[in-house]
C-alpha cells in the first residue's frame, strides 16, 4: 500500500512538473548557456 | 501561447518525440533514426550549424580511418590530426571573440556552433586514441562515428560521451525495458523542470540584481551563491535530458554529476562535478604522463597544468587562466599534502561536512568566472569589498 502511494505522489510530483514546463516553455535555452 | 513563439525548439522536442517512437516500432534501424534526428535537429536550427558539423564530423571519419589503417609514421598521424583539431578549434573560438576575421560568419549569431565545437573537440580526440591503440579493427562505421560526434543532446555541453561505449551501444539491439522507458521519461521531465522553469527564473533574478547600480558586500554574497546553484540545475538539467533521452534511445549516457555538493576533497569535487570532462582530462592527459613521472611533486605539478588546460577550454580569457591556476594550486596543495581523499566511512560525520563545506567554499569563489564577461565579473567581486 505504502509502495502505491508513493507512486501516486511520484505521479503527481512529475505531473506537476510537466505542466510547469508547459507554461514555462518559451523555446529559450534550448542550448546551454543561452541566458548569457 | 508562450511555446509557440520558437519553432526550433518545438521541432526539436517533436523530433524527439518522434525519433523514440518510430525507434520503438523500427527496432533495427536506432542508428539511422538517430542521425536523422541529429542532423534534421542541427540543420532545422541553423543551417550553417549544419554545414560545419557535418563538414567537420565527415573530415574527421576520413582521419579516424586514415589512422585505423594506418600501419606507418602512426604516431606522428595521430599527434598530427590531434593538432589539427585543436588548431580548427582554437581558431573558431578566436574568431568567436573578434579576434579573428572569417568570411560568411558572424560572431556573434555563431557562439553554438563554438560552444558545440569545444565539446565535439574532446570526442573527435578521445575517437582519435581509440583508432591509435586499437588500429584497425577499432574501424566502426561512418554512421555510428557521426552519430558520436553530433548526438544532439550533449551537442553543446556534456556529458562527454566516449567513444568505446558509444560503439558498443550502437551495435547492440534496441532493448528498453518498462523501467528503462520510465527512468527515462522521468529523467527528461526533470531534466526539461530544471531548465525551463527552475533556470529561467534564477536567470531573471540574477540579472534583477546585477542590474543594480552599486553592488554591497551582501549582493555580491547572493550573486555568487545564486550563479552556483543556476549553473548547476542549467548544467545538470541539461545532463538529464541527455541521459533520458539516451536511455531511451539506447544509448547509455553517463552520469556528469555525481552529488558534487558532498565531495570532501577538490579531487573528488572533480569527479562528481562535470564528471566526464575531469574524466576526459584524467584518461587522456594525466595517466599519459603520469605513467612517466610517478612522484607526487609532478602529480601536483599535473593537476595545475591540466587545471590551465581545462580554464583555457572554457575561453581564451585571462580570468579562466587565472580561475585553472586558481584551482590547480588547490589541487596541487591537496596532492602535496596527501589530502586528496576522504573516506566518509572512515571519517566522523562532522569532518566529513567540515570538509564538504570548505571544498564548497573555495568553489563558490571562483565559479562566478562563467556568469559572463570580464566586467561583470570583476564588478561582482569589487561589490566584495563594498561593506
Amino acid at each position: 500500500m505504502a509502495a502505491f502511494f508513493r507512486k501516486v505522489i511520484e505521479l503527481i510530483v512529475y505531473l506537476a512538473m510537466l505542466i510547469a514546463v508547459l507554461i514555462g516553455f518559451t523555446g529559450k535555452g534550448l542550448f546551454i548557456y543561452e541566458g548569457f | 501561447m508562450s511555446y509557440m513563439l520558437n519553432m526550433n525548439a518545438l521541432v526539436a522536442m517533436f523530433g524527439m518525440i518522434a525519433a523514440l517512437m518510430l525507434t520503438r516500432f523500427w527496432k533495427q534501424n536506432k542508428r539511422v533514426l538517430l542521425l536523422f534526428f541529429n542532423v534534421c535537429f542541427l540543420f532545422v536550427f541553423s543551417k550553417k550549424l549544419f554545414v560545419f558539423a557535418v563538414g567537420y564530423a565527415l573530415a574527421n571519419y576520413l582521419a579516424y580511418v586514415a589512422l585505423c589503417r594506418a600501419r606507418v609514421g602512426r604516431k606522428a598521424l595521430f599527434l598530427t590530426l590531434i593538432a589539427l583539431n585543436v588548431a580548427v578549434v582554437t581558431a573558431l573560438r578566436l574568431f568567436a571573440m573578434d579576434e579573428l576575421d572569417l568570411p560568411g560568419l558572424d560572431a556573434a549569431n555563431d557562439v553554438i556552433i563554438t560552444l558545440g565545437s569545444i565539446y565535439t573537440l574532446l570526442k573527435a580526440i578521445d575517437a582519435l586514441y581509440f583508432a591509435y591503440y586499437v588500429g584497425r579493427e577499432g574501424e566502426a562505421p561512418a554512421l555510428d562515428y557521426v552519430n558520436y560526434l553530433l548526438f544532439v543532446p550533449t551537442f553543446t555541453s556534456g556529458p562527454i560521451l566516449k567513444f568505446r561505449d558509444f560503439i558498443a551501444d550502437a551495435t547492440k539491439p534496441y532493448a528498453v525495458s518498462a523501467a528503462d522507458f520510465e527512468a527515462g521519461v522521468k529523467r527528461i521531465i526533470l531534466g526539461l523542470f530544471k531548465k525551463v522553469v527552475l533556470v529561467a527564473g534564477m536567470t531573471a533574478v540574477f540579472h534583477d540584481v546585477l542590474n543594480r547600480e552599486e553592488l554591497r558586500t551582501a549582493d555580491s554574497l547572493f550573486l555568487m551563491v545564486w550563479f552556483y546553484a543556476l549553473i548547476y540545475f542549467d548544467f545538470s538539467g541539461y545532463s538529464d535530458i541527455a541521459i533520458g533521452f539516451g536511455r531511451l534511445m539506447g544509448y547509455t549516457v553517463l552520469e556528469n554529476f555525481k552529488q558534487p555538493f558532498l565531495s570532501p576533497t577538490l579531487t573528488q569535487y572533480w569527479r562528481n562535478w562535470h564528471a566526464t570532462l575531469g574524466d576526459w582530462f584524467r584518461d587522456h592527459i594525466f595517466m599519459i604522463f603520469s605513467r612517466r613521472y610517478t612522484s607526487r611533486r609532478a602529480a601536483a605539478a599535473l593537476s595545475l597544468v591540466i587545471m590551465v588546460l581545462i580554464g583555457l577550454w572554457h575561453g581564451f580569457s585571462w580570468l579562466y587562466v587565472l580561475w585553472g591556476v586558481y584551482h590547480g594550486l588547490l589541487l596541487a596543495l591537496e596532492n602535496a599534502l596527501g589530502l586528496s581523499l576522504v573516506n566518509r566511512k572512515k571519517v566522523r560525520a562532522s569532518y566529513f561536512y567540515f570538509r564538504c563545506a570548505v571544498v564548497q567554499f573555495c568553489v563558490t569563489l571562483a565559479v562566478i568566472v562563467y556568469s559572463g564577461n570580464a566586467d561583470t565579473v570583476l564588478r561582482i567581486y569589487r561589490g566584495l569589498f563594498h561593506f
